[in-house]
């Protein structure tokens, strides 16, 4: 791979996060077609030195076959994931987060981070609680599939929750004020600025209008990450509490029962 | 594929599960007329609709497959709508439960066990109401491996030694097909592998795993042995020989490459499988199992109004595994590219060109006027004067809804556009003649406009704005 190779290969993988040769349901993106050839003509050296360039960025490109669900047949992908071991790079900054997620002046960085988190939260129960999938299992990035309308409906019940069962039983006020603040179309809003900003990370993907997916690079991340990110806030919330309702745990009986006709 | 193969056995089981009888009373042989209108037509839909899953599933590698590929087949064939086929598949989306009689192992006693698990053969996508895609379930594809009789990993030697048969007796049109249905053994085999090194908790494949163990090892030995095999035996001279004869009376066969190519990325695929399979036997005898299970995300979330996390903690989670964005523009090499050819470029070498092709096509209105009403006027123009209040009258202002009026004053103006040959025409005014209704509420008025064929030079003898 030649220096200027590199560079292509690069800044695209920086807006796009993700290649793949022959991708199967959608169509190629601008440039992705030269880049994949790039990628799939290059040596295992050329390969070495690329991720050499990547690592001291804090970043490393993962490759996946046809071996790999999703991939098409005789198909490659490569994602740009973060490699915690090094680093990250200055350029990379989540400052974007904050101005989209605010919806009126004068919102707080707290308060933003908050609804981030919970609005998180409630998108990894949808693919990954509900399911039964453990965060190590990249290749359900599949089925990893969701409407906006249902993870709207699944953050409104959530705040709903947390407002009326959380003052009673001790909740954190702060917490509760700010989710309770939401009126009208507050969460409609904040779950689409949620939603675009993981799709312009690369993290989801818009399936069809309205109809969302994991996507391979958001998948792999979290079973690399999981364990030195959200495992340790996580574990202390669930030690912490366990006696704790949700809005769906009564819900979820029989889950055998579920589909079918209807 | 045969589905009477699994009706058969399966019809009596269901029966007798299904029967009510008690024991101890009389009994009937079983009744053969079955509830239903008995034209076998849901049965029909219901197995191409599995099958159709199953070749789908294997040509596009999907979560998802979309039933609008399957409706209008199914629609014209049966004379059935789209809802019909809907109802097919949530018939087959329905769990069935099932009661069986088990032996405890400890206390060696028959007990009754009732399970929906796992009986459903196809289901929807989760957390949508959209029923426009569907797959085949666990149960489902088994469904077709039994209506097949059976295409199992532990039988992929058997197509292996098919390949080096092949090569062995000259049948080289079958190999590039039993090559890739070689290689899709090996890809579904490989994607269970990746299932249970993803789930190590599961316990019961994991089982299966370890007891067949060593038939997995030797049927991969096995398909790698043969394919190699076959690989070396087309490079012999001999084989070659027989192959270009074969190609010579094969005028729309393969070329070696093909050949080679193919026996190539089966290899290639062993090879990545049995990477795999080193992976998943390092754990099955590590018994490592620091897998994270799931994870009740929704409990956590509703925790976090209860123990806030430190805002470090959230910014160092986002910053790791939320969306981040590269905020600095970096450039492009494409950015570079351009700004050289501008440098290298001394002056432009085109300079812009006014391109009307496009606008030749279609006629102007001019052109259509002058097309539709020249011969009349020249005609007319033969006979004597015509003033615009006559041409006006002749119905000469419109043409098939275009307003001409402007084409019509023209020729006044410039009478050179009839082109009448050899004769002059001459141009003069009636003061105040023009006083007439136009359609749409306008007036002619001013001095009438008089054309005339004359012997002398054209003169213009006062103004023409009479309009």
């Amino acid at each position: 791979m030649e220096l200027e190779d590199m560079g292509r290969v690069f800044q695209y993988l920086l807006k796009h996060r993700s290649v793949e040769y022959r991708p199967r349901g959608r169509r190629s993106n601008d440039g992705e077609p030269d880049v994949a050839n790039l990628l799939r003509g290059s040596s295992l050296d050329d390969f070495d030195q690329f991720q050499r360039f990547l690592r001291p960025q804090g970043l490393k490109l993962v490759e996946f076959d046809d071996h790999m669900r999703g991939v098409s047949t005789a198909g490659r992908a490569w994602v740009l994931a973060r490699d915690l071991d090094a680093t990250p790079a200055a350029f990379f900054s989540t400052e974007r987060l904050y101005r989209e997620m605010r919806i009126r002046d004068g919102e707080s960085r707290e308060a933003l981070a908050v609804w981030f988190l919970h609005i998180w939260l409630i998108y990894l129960s949808l693919i990954y609680t509900r399911p039964g999938r453990g965060i190590s299992e990249v290749s359900g990035y599949l089925d990893a599939t969701f409407s906006r309308e249902v993870l709207t409906e699944a953050v409104e019940e959530h705040v709903e929750h947390v407002r009326n069962s959380g003052m009673s039983e001790g909740a954190e006020g702060r917490i509760v004020a700010i989710l309770d603040s939401e009126k009208g179309q507050d969460i409609n809003r904040r779950v689409l600025a949620f939603l675009n900003l993981m799709k312009d990370a690369g993290l989801i993907q818009e399936a069809s209008a309205g109809e969302y997916q994991q996507t391979l690079l958001g998948a792999y991340e979290i079973s690399e990450h999981y364990g030195r990110t959200l495992k340790a806030p996580v574990d202390n919330i669930l030690q912490g509490i366990v006696n704790i309702t949700t809005p769906k745990s009564d819900q979820q009986a029989d889950k055998d029962d579920s589909d079918g006709i209807n | 594929m045969d589905w009477l193969t699994i009706l058969a056995p399966v019809a009596r089981l269901v029966d007798l599960h299904d029967c009510d009888r008690t024991p101890g009373t009389v009994w009937n042989t079983p009744p053969e007329n079955r509830p239903g209108i008995e034209s076998g037509i849901w049965l029909s839909v219901a197995t191409e609709l599995l099958e159709y899953l199953y070749s789908r599933d294997l040509e596009v590698n999907e979560a998802w497959v979309p039933l609008s590929g399957i409706f209008s087949s199914l629609a014209t064939q049966h004379r059935i709508s789209e809802p019909d086929v809907i109802f097919v598949a949530s018939y087959l989306a329905t769990p069935s439960r099932l009661t069986t009689l088990t032996r405890n192992k400890d206390t060696d006693e028959l007990e009754r066990h009732t399970t929906k698990k796992d009986t459903a053969l196809i289901e929807w996508p989760r957390n949508t109401k959209a029923r426009d895609r569907c797959r085949l379930t666990a149960a489902g594809n088994r469904a077709i491996q039994f209506s097949q009789s059976t295409n199992n990993w532990l039988y992929a030697d058997n197509d292996a030694e098919k390949l080096l048969k092949a090569v062995e007796y000259g049948a080289f049109g079958d190999i590039p097909a039993l090559a890739e249905k070689t290689v899709a053994q090996i890809r579904q085999f490989s994607k269970a592998i990746t299932v249970l090194l993803e789930r190590r908790d599961l316990e019961g494949l994991l089982e299966g795993f370890r007891e067949h163990k060593d038939d997995y090892l030797a049927v991969l030995s096995g398909v790698q042995e043969s394919v190699q095999a076959a690989h070396e035996r087309f490079a012999l001279a001999e084989t070659i020989e027989r192959f270009e004869i074969w190609e010579a009376t094969h005028p729309n066969g393969f070329s070696a490459y093909t050949i080679i190519k193919a026996l190539g990325d089966v290899l290639q695929a062993i090879e990545r499988l049995s990477r795999r399979f080193q992976d998943l036997l390092s754990v099955l005898v590590s018994e490592k199992r620091n897998v994270i299970g799931s994870i009740p995300f929704d409990k956590v979330a509703v925790g976090l109004a209860f123990y806030p996390c430190a805002d470090e903690i959230v910014k160092h989670c986002i910053a790791q595994l939320g969306p981040i964005f590269s905020e600095i523009t970096m450039p492009s090499v494409v950015d570079f590219e351009g700004q050289l050819r501008r440098e290298l470029a001394d002056k432009p070498t085109m300079s812009p060109v006014f391109n009307n092709v496009a606008g030749e096509d279609i006629p102007s209105p001019l052109e259509r006027f002058l097309t539709a009403y020249r011969s009349e006027i020249a005609a007319t123009l033969n006979e004597g004067p015509l003033s615009l209040t006559d041409a006006v009258h002749r119905g000469w202002l419109e043409l098939d809804e275009l307003d001409t009026l402007p084409q019509l004053v023209g020729i006044y103006t410039t009478p050179e556009w009839l082109a009448i040959d050899s004769q002059t025409i001459e141009v003069s005014y009636v003061s105040g003649g023009l006083d007439m209704a136009l359609p749409g509420g306008h007036r002619l008025a001013g001095d009438d406009i008089l054309l005339r064929i004359g012997d002398i030079e054209p003169t213009l003898q006062g103004d023409t704005n009479g309009a």
